[in-house]
């Protein structure tokens, strides 16, 4: 792509937004204290919340793509006017406060929540303070990223594809698998990526919902919260961690993380 | 087979009054200027649009019956288009997207693969299948799509505008290839095209929708 | 005023009464959590003129950075088993013993984290009782305002709490508290350091260290003599 002549005013002002972002993130960089990176990674506390973090956000991220993406097909091609309420609904969580989000899930599925209740008294299933509590706080924060994502791409995509493939005798599930998901597959790759990603980062709601228990339900997130103001050298190993996964999510997806392009 | 259309089809401007009956080894050619609405038949038979009113009927069974709210959906519907635009599936290989249809009928793959072999033999094209369609010219994927809706052996065969969207060069040799086929077939067609010539080589009827 | 969570009930109640003695002052904002966080927020710059403390060890802290003018002793908490009076366990823990997941099967218990000072008190007891944290509880809280109205809203069953906390949130009759023997229990002591030379910043350091002061925390809010 050939470069245009941008006005030095504008480079200015981009160039101060720039620096504005890179360099807290740098300044982790410069402050880990390198010598003892391989010590304090192979800590078991270290251990354990890394593992918890992938494990759960990557669970996350599949729930995500399984149920997000009928979603997004829903939303895409029906006509009901309902269905507009539904969407509002349901991209709600991207922006809602994360805490606000795990109050939400508590008073549904805590042990006196609408649902939780029943759960408890019937099933003896308490779900608070759970891993599984830890997937379901992600899912409902990340979820959202990956519906508007895909939900954009079958939108644009070519519906007479679709119908080429319904006059052959195709049904409209078989149509959806073999013709609208090979067509989405670019926004549904980085609506995955998205999803895990955020879910990786998830403090706010998993910490109100699921608690923090090292070894249990501590992520890499709530570790680096308590750890701040008490090893803040580990606390910043950490934080490397998930700075550094997330510009690899980011890097990789390059341009391709708007839907549609 | 036969089918029988009467009544409106489609919108606002293009909405209009139609009667035929067609049978089997009949061609009936569809003419008429741009923006008449001559695909929108083809559509409205497929089951991609539904009637405004009246019927359409194929062999006795009711495929689109607004009044009486009988509906036939297209994947259930014994026709096959080639549409103006093909269609042909990007993400798919040549093999794939002839086999298409007779995969999603329930016809098992080696079964599948090897019909579809055979049809793209017939339409000139024998060692083409693992082939993109990205990678063809007009005229190869003009011959894969009639393909791929000649290898269901379908009752009614739609064509719409066959030839518009190939090269001169490569028209004359479907210019060929199209009589033939229609001459072996066992169904009826309905053949949409502003191409006069086309007419007189090939149909049995005309409808001017002028 | 930065101050631990457990003092939030006592000082909500004492602002009226310090601003009617001290009339030129026309106003005290109070910030609440948990000590070790305040400790560490007064460390890196917090502009707060007064830090109480719940342990020694937080309090230290920042006097260790040189930020505290002096400090003082006021009181002194202990521990206790909180109990959600609608849990199905409410009547079965009658002792820490009862807290096991093999007395109780599925029982949900919560911990402060040991960084905090009731954290630090909890791991005081689990170990004079023979017992560890990580065979006890299903979550850690930051601080022990987050434990308290966890257990309040019935999403952990019981917790080890302080005293006075324990005390105060009985009297809305959705939790009860279970006592732990002396020879099991542990207590922690409560600092008040002035961190800076204003007036008015001894004042209220002076205040909470009175007399009558630390006189009500134990006839009023369940605190122990320092």
């Amino acid at each position: 792509m050939k470069s245009q002549r941008v006005s030095p005013a504008l480079k200015v002002v981009a160039l101060i937004a720039a620096i504005f972002v890179a360099l807290p993130l740098l300044s982790i960089v410069v402050r880990v204290p390198w010598s003892d990176l391989g010590n304090m990674l192979s800590q078991k506390s270290t251990r354990d919340a890394l593992w918890i973090s992938l494990q759960t956000s990557i669970i996350a991220a599949v729930i995500s793509c399984l149920f997000g993406v009928p979603l997004a097909w829903l939303l895409a091609r029906s006509a009901s006017r309902g269905l507009s309420a539904l969407r509002v609904v349901c991209i709600t969580p991207m922006v809602l406060p994360p805490v606000v989000g795990g109050i939400a899930l508590l008073t549904a599925f805590g042990r006196q929540g609408i649902v939780g209740q029943y759960l408890y008294d019937w099933f003896n299933i308490s779900l608070p303070f759970t891993r599984t509590a830890v997937v379901m706080a992600q899912v409902f924060v990340a979820m959202p990223f990956l519906v508007l994502a895909v939900e954009a791409a079958f939108r644009q995509s070519d519906r007479g594809l679709e119908d080429a493939a319904r006059t052959m005798g195709a049904s409209p599930s078989r149509v959806f698998f073999t013709i609208a998901i090979p067509a989405a597959r670019p926004a549904i790759v980085a609506g995955i990526a998205l999803a895990w990603a955020r879910s990786l980062g998830e403090f706010g709601a998993s910490i109100t919902f699921a608690g923090s228990f090292p070894g249990r339900t501590q992520t890499l997130p709530m570790a680096v919260y308590e750890l701040v103001s008490v090893d803040y050298r580990l606390s910043l190993v950490l934080s490397l961690v998930l700075i550094f996964i997330s510009v690899a999510v980011l890097a990789a997806m390059r341009d391709r993380w708007m839907a549609g392009r | 087979m036969s089918i029988s259309l009467n009544g409106f089809v489609g919108r606002g401007d293009f909405e209009r009054s139609l009667d035929f009956t067609i049978a089997d080894g009949d061609v009936l050619a569809i003419t008429g200027p741009n923006g008449s609405g001559k695909s929108t038949v083809v559509h409205t038979i497929a089951g991609l649009i539904p009637l405004r009113s009246g019927s359409l009927e194929s062999d006795g069974a009711m495929w689109d019956a607004p009044d009486s709210q009988q509906w036939v959906a297209p994947e259930n519907r014994t026709c096959a288009v080639v549409f103006q635009d093909l269609r042909l599936f990007p993400h798919m290989n040549v093999i794939s997207n002839v086999a298409y249809g007779l995969r999603a009928r329930g016809v098992n793959k080696d079964e599948a693969i090897e019909r579809s072999k055979k049809m793209l033999t017939r339409v000139g094209l024998s060692s083409f299948d693992k082939r993109l369609p990205n990678d063809l010219s007009g005229g190869e994927r003009q011959r894969v799509a009639l393909a791929r809706a000649l290898v269901l052996e379908p009752r009614v065969l739609l064509l719409d505008e066959p030839l518009s969207a190939v090269d001169s060069a490569s028209r004359a040799a479907l210019r060929e290839l199209l009589p033939e086929v229609l001459g072996s077939f066992a169904g009826a067609t309905i053949l949409v095209t502003h191409d006069l010539g086309d007419v007189e080589a090939m149909a049995t009827a005309n409808l001017s929708l002028n | 005023m930065l101050a631990a969570s457990s003092m939030a009930l006592v000082f909500a109640d004492a602002e009226e009464q310090f601003l009617t003695t001290h009339p030129c002052v026309t106003n005290v904002s109070f910030s609440y959590g948990s000590s070790a966080t305040l400790a560490a927020q007064i460390v890196n710059g917090s502009p707060a003129d007064v830090f109480v403390s719940a342990s020694e060890r937080t309090m230290n802290t920042v006097s260790d950075s040189g930020r505290t003018v002096n400090t003082t002793l006021f009181a002194r908490n202990s521990g206790e088993i909180m109990v959600n009076t609608a849990s199905r366990f409410a009547d079965t823990v009658t002792s820490l013993a009862n807290l096991s997941k093999s007395s109780n099967p599925g029982i949900k218990v919560g911990l402060c984290v040991t960084t905090a000072p009731c954290g630090a008190l909890a791991d005081s007891i689990l170990e004079k009782s023979g017992s560890t944290r990580r065979a006890l509880a299903d979550t850690e809280s930051p601080s022990v305002e987050d434990l308290v109205s966890k257990i309040e809203m019935g999403e952990l069953d019981a917790g080890i709490v302080y005293h006075s906390d324990c005390v105060n949130a009985q009297k809305n009759k959705r939790t009860l508290c279970v006592s732990i023997p002396a020879e099991l229990n542990a207590t922690n002591s409560y600092y008040v350091a002035a961190l800076n030379t204003r007036n008015v910043t001894q004042q209220f350091v002076d205040f909470v260290s009175s007399p009558a002061f630390t006189a009500s925390l134990q006839s009023k809010y369940g605190f122990l003599a320092p």
